[in-house]
């Protein structure tokens, strides 16, 4: 094998331990191998790679000094319980802060053949810049809650003026000519739209922040209320609602309610103005049982499949009303009870969402 | 009718105030918190909005309730966030009127409770 190798590559292949060690101390993290004395202390045997020489904690410099020598209280403290844990053989990642930086430690146990630890090996990164990214997110996310609350929250209350002087203009139409009249319907119209639209935000703003209350809900029933609901919209229309009996699902029942109301609100606007039938069933799929809202209506391109969980996207042209926000809150929805959704259509056979609840 | 009306927004103070004005009512507006009480001796009924900077709804109602005068008084909140009705019935509310609101739903309650 070295032979071959060194004819392709001109070079001979180093392996001796020290080679190795060159090539680790090049690396920026750390790699380390310790062991636990007959003292019960635990001591390395090994720690080399850039931050070792940065912070002076290289194999020669720590040799005979225990974990509790080298680092303050704190720090000791928290990494002993880490590394006992991996001498155990429960080792787990994790992450420590020394200062404004972030260490991501990766132990592993090496085991005998009777089953006993006799080291922990492993490595540590620097990760303070994915710390500090993650923490922005998560700034920049509470900000954009914050938004999206308040811009729906604060539209509400001159919306409701505007419908309130809306109906105010309608009882006094006896004094108004027909263009005018016709005016005032299309301003009904466009406030009710917004009216639509800040609820929906309201909406996704709940299911992103509001807190997650696990209980038994009745699917099925929660269902028909929905239905119930859509149905007074136009009681003259003609849909067969197909539920499937005894649906129970673990989850939170308000949010559970705003995912019905989505899907079983795209499936009746997507279908009118014709009879359709809409379902709920339980149904194998790739993923495990899932639950199934079907509609018989005219689909989407499955092109779009991918990107209708996004807030603003929409499948369908503006002939339909909407706020583009709907199926990205039944995604979050979904997402924080653990599970996935997905959407399957074809142009002429009916549309169906499909999600897990685990 | 004497009609009192808590809201933090002007534009709902004020347009509320136009519809039962229109109907003949006397109405009083009140769109800071702590003015609500001292506002409402002799009056017929109380819209209050649910949500005032400053205004702690459950214990605002418990205080009207106490007042010999007010404990009577109807009541009805307004609600820009559901499910909240449930709730607001228990805190003391006679009614629950959802925003955005029909003013024909605005003019029933009115006209039920102060009956």
């Amino acid at each position: 094998m070295a032979e071959a190798a060194k004819a392709s590559t001109g070079r001979p292949i180093a392996g001796t331990a020290d080679d190795i060690l060159e090539v680790v101390r090049t690396l920026p993290d750390v790699l380390f191998r310790c062991y636990k004395a007959d003292d019960g202390k635990i001591y390395w045997s090994l720690n080399e790679g850039g931050l070792a020489e940065q912070f002076g904690l290289t194999t020669k410099q720590i040799q005979g000094k225990s974990l509790e020598n080298l680092f303050p209280g704190g720090t000791s403290d928290a990494l002993k319980e880490h590394f006992e844990e991996a001498f155990r053989g429960e080792s787990t990642i994790f992450t420590n802060q020394i200062g404004d930086r972030h260490f991501r430690h990766f132990p592993q146990a090496i085991f005998d053949d009777d089953g006993n630890v006799t080291e922990v090996v492993g490595y540590i990164a620097d990760v303070t810049d994915l710390v500090n990214t993650q923490a922005e997110l998560e700034r920049a996310n509470r900000e954009l809650d914050a938004f999206v609350h308040a811009a729906s929250h604060d539209l509400r209350n001159p919306l409701t003026a505007l419908h309130t002087l809306v109906q105010v203009m309608r009882e006094q139409s006896a004094s108004l000519d027909a263009k005018t009249l016709q005016y005032l319907e299309k301003m009904e119209d466009t406030v009710d739209s917004m009216q639509a639209i800040t609820a929906a935000l309201l909406q996704l703003s709940r299911a992103r922040n509001s807190d997650l209350v696990r209980a038994p809900v009745d699917l099925t029933a929660l269902a028909h209320d929905v239905a119930t609901t859509l149905q007074l919209e136009d009681p003259g229309r003609k849909v067969r609602w197909d539920f499937q009996p005894d649906l129970h699902v673990e989850a939170d029942r308000d949010l559970m309610r705003i995912v019905l109301q989505n899907l079983l609100g795209n499936a009746w606007k997507y279908t009118a103005p014709g009879p359709a039938t809409i379902s709920v069933t339980q149904e194998e799929s790739e993923q495990g049982p899932a639950f199934v809202v079907r509609d018989d209506g005219p689909g989407f391109d499955p092109a779009v499949a991918a990107s209708l969980f996004e807030p603003f996207r929409r499948a369908h042209g503006e002939e339909f009303q909407g706020s583009g926000v709907g199926l990205s809150t039944v995604e979050r929805v979904i997402r924080r009870h653990g599970g996935t959704v997905w959407a399957q259509s074809s142009q002429d056979d009916g549309t169906s969402f499909w999600f897990t609840l685990p | 009718m004497k009609i009192a009306v808590a809201d933090d927004n002007h534009d709902i103070l004020e347009t509320t105030r136009l519809v039962l004005e229109l109907d003949g009512h006397d109405v009083v507006t009140v769109s800071r918190t702590e003015q609500i009480l001292p506002a409402l001796p002799g009056m017929d009924i109380l819209l209050q909005d649910m949500n005032m900077p400053g205004l702690d709804l459950a214990a605002h109602l418990k205080a009207i309730r106490g007042q010999p005068d007010l404990a009577r008084l109807p009541i009805v909140v307004f609600s820009a966030e559901l499910p909240a009705e449930e709730e607001l019935l228990a805190m003391g509310a006679d009614a629950v009127l959802g925003k955005p609101f029909e003013i024909r739903d605005l003019r029933e309650l009115v006209r039920r409770l102060t009956a």
